[in-house]
């Protein structure tokens, strides 16, 4: 299996082995002093799929299906006084062809709290950070946390940066503030520059990168504030990403500026959720070869979903959603992709949950490319999901 | 022309006020007997009352620590408890599965600690009293009308030298 739109690559990183050996540390540790605390969770879902059109997550086309969808992880959290604290999870992921299971560290950080204080807080982590974008990005790999199996194309890697979007190195601020009637969260990561594999370059510029070379996403920033009103009835959110990729082997040279600005709104009732988010996401490219010469490019896509839940009971929840995408604003008609999805999640003990849903979609941005390899992406897919997960 | 803009325009007003009715009707707190009040370990420096942003702070987790640096400790019944519903609705102005949401957003992110669920209310009354820097809710007894109760030892207060 190829490693395309994978995370961070598990090779490149020590990561992991320090996160078990800090895990255990912690739990020695908290048995010395009550004001130390140590939490672990966990999940795992497995997935059935079976499409028409074209393939998700494996040969799902086929007659059988394919269940060639997994996420698991193994976290914790160990606090060792009012101010220092250490996260990390984990993860695996298999994909069909788009991710191959390999075990990777999803984030691992100190997480030092300056001000603490009745209506406010103020921190700093350090490490690997989940990246705040939309209501889901940070928790999007967990099937308990998203709001149906397969996420809206509003988290989707239609545009192949998916490597880049899940967590950074480097250091995140944030702090809330709790006024009369609301809490505000304010969460900005600073990447560090990264190398990245030459297969999400690929996702980018077709099968360029396999030709070799260096490619980076420069100083990546992440920012989001994100409100609750009156208790969380209301949440409003404003996301920011601005990062440069850059990308360079003997035949060519190119950068690629990426900005996106992103606005999720929900509203809660007792028995119904709405929630919509929508996104703007700008491209500015540059493309240098000895041989082809210079060009610069730019192009602006669009993305916006509304989604309804209802709970029926404590246990079960049925949903509906309609999910636009706007591939490049100055050709509607070539890059429009429309999925309207049904679904439902039942919770049939604390620990468990099975949801299914129905997926219609007219468009290819919501196909993944990678699965399809070697035949011609049809415009139309239906698509039905399964998934069971169990969590801890 | 003129009665058909009437009845195209009375439509939209009748599914509205339905509309308006369901809602309103679905969203009208529990009517049940439930009626809780806030136990604390005896422990924490604690004012006679807590505001509801405070407690909401407490519940969802912002608030990790009392001002004199006890770790908070949240303790809670299930999601679908008379009186965990009753204590969402009425001190925390919110719904159980808003809540739950946000727990679950903080432990899968590592940002926080989802409280400590216990099954019954007298485990989760044995915890507070138990536990220093503990929070919860029990069954108010009829007639009392305290905002809070303090319950244990005041020996167990360890750290609980800031008073505010």
């Amino acid at each position: 299996m190829n490693n395309k739109l994978t995370g961070h690559q598990p090779s490149k990183s020590l990561w992991g082995p320090l996160l078990l050996v800090a895990l255990a540390l912690c739990a020695s540790l908290v048995q010395a002093d009550t004001d130390r605390t140590f939490k672990m969770h966990g999940f795992a879902s497995q997935a059935f799929l079976y499409s028409k059109g074209n393939n998700f997550f494996g040969d799902s086309t086929d007659d059988d299906g394919s269940f060639e969808y997994f996420e698991a992880a193994i976290g914790g959290q160990y606090r060792h006084n009012s101010w220092l604290s250490l996260s990390g999870q984990l993860f695996s992921r298999d994909a069909g062809a788009t991710d191959n299971g390999s075990i990777r560290t999803d984030y691992f950080y100190a997480d030092m709290r300056f001000v603490q204080n009745f209506n406010s807080a103020a921190g700093v982590r350090v490490g690997r950070v989940r990246n705040p974008y939309g209501f889901y990005n940070s928790t999007r790999d967990v099937l308990f946390t998203r709001p149906s199996i397969m996420l809206p194309q509003h988290y989707y890697d239609g545009f192949g940066i998916r490597e880049l979007f899940f967590s950074a190195d480097g250091i995140q601020l944030y702090g809330y503030w709790d006024g009369d009637n609301h809490s505000t969260t304010f969460t900005s990561t600073y990447g560090r520059t990264d190398e990245i594999s030459s297969s999400t370059f690929d996702n980018l510029f077709g099968s360029a990168g396999s030709a070799g070379g260096d490619a980076e996403l420069r100083k990546p920033l992440f920012a989001q504030i994100m409100s609750d009103i009156n208790g969380g009835l209301w949440k409003i959110g404003v996301s920011l990403f601005d990062g440069t990729l850059n990308f360079r082997n003997p035949q060519f040279t190119a950068g690629l500026d990426a900005n996106i600005v992103a606005l999720s709104l929900q509203r809660n009732f007792q028995r119904f959720s709405i929630i919509s988010e929508y996104s703007l996401l700008s491209l500015e490219g540059t493309f240098a070869s000895p041989f082809i010469g210079a060009f610069n490019f730019s192009s602006k896509g669009e993305s916006l979903y509304v989604q309804t839940d209802y709970r029926q009971n404590n246990a079960l929840t049925w949903f509906a959603r309609v999910d636009n995408q706007l591939g490049d604003r100055t050709d509607p008609n070539g890059t429009d992709s429309l999925v309207v999805t049904l679904g439902g999640r039942w919770i049939p003990a604390k620990n468990w949950m099975l949801a299914a849903e129905v997926h219609g979609a007219r468009g290819t941005s919501f196909v993944p490319q990678a699965d399809n390899e070697g035949q011609n992406i049809k415009e139309r897919s239906e698509v039905f999901v399964m998934m069971l997960g169990y969590r801890f | 022309m003129l009665a058909l803009f009437k009845r195209s325009n009375q439509a939209p007003f009748r599914a509205i006020a339905l509309l308006v009715a369901f809602l309103s009707a679905t969203s009208a707190l529990a009517a049940d007997e439930a009626d809780p009040q806030l136990i604390l370990n005896a422990g924490v420096a604690a004012p006679p009352s807590l505001s509801a942003n405070t407690l909401r702070a407490i519940f969802s987790g912002r608030m990790q620590t009392w001002p004199d640096g006890t770790p908070v400790k949240v303790f809670v019944l299930p999601e679908n408890h008379p009186l965990h519903k009753r204590f969402c609705l009425t001190y925390l102005r919110t719904f159980p599965y808003v809540l739950k949401n946000h727990w679950d957003q903080l432990t899968f992110t590592g940002a926080g600690m989802a409280p400590e669920e216990v099954a019954t209310t007298y485990q989760l009354h044995q915890k507070v009293k138990a536990t220093p820097g503990a929070i919860g809710y029990a069954n108010r007894v009829p007639g009392n009308t305290e905002p809070l109760k303090l319950l244990g030892n005041f020996d167990t207060q360890t750290k609980g030298k800031t008073r505010f």
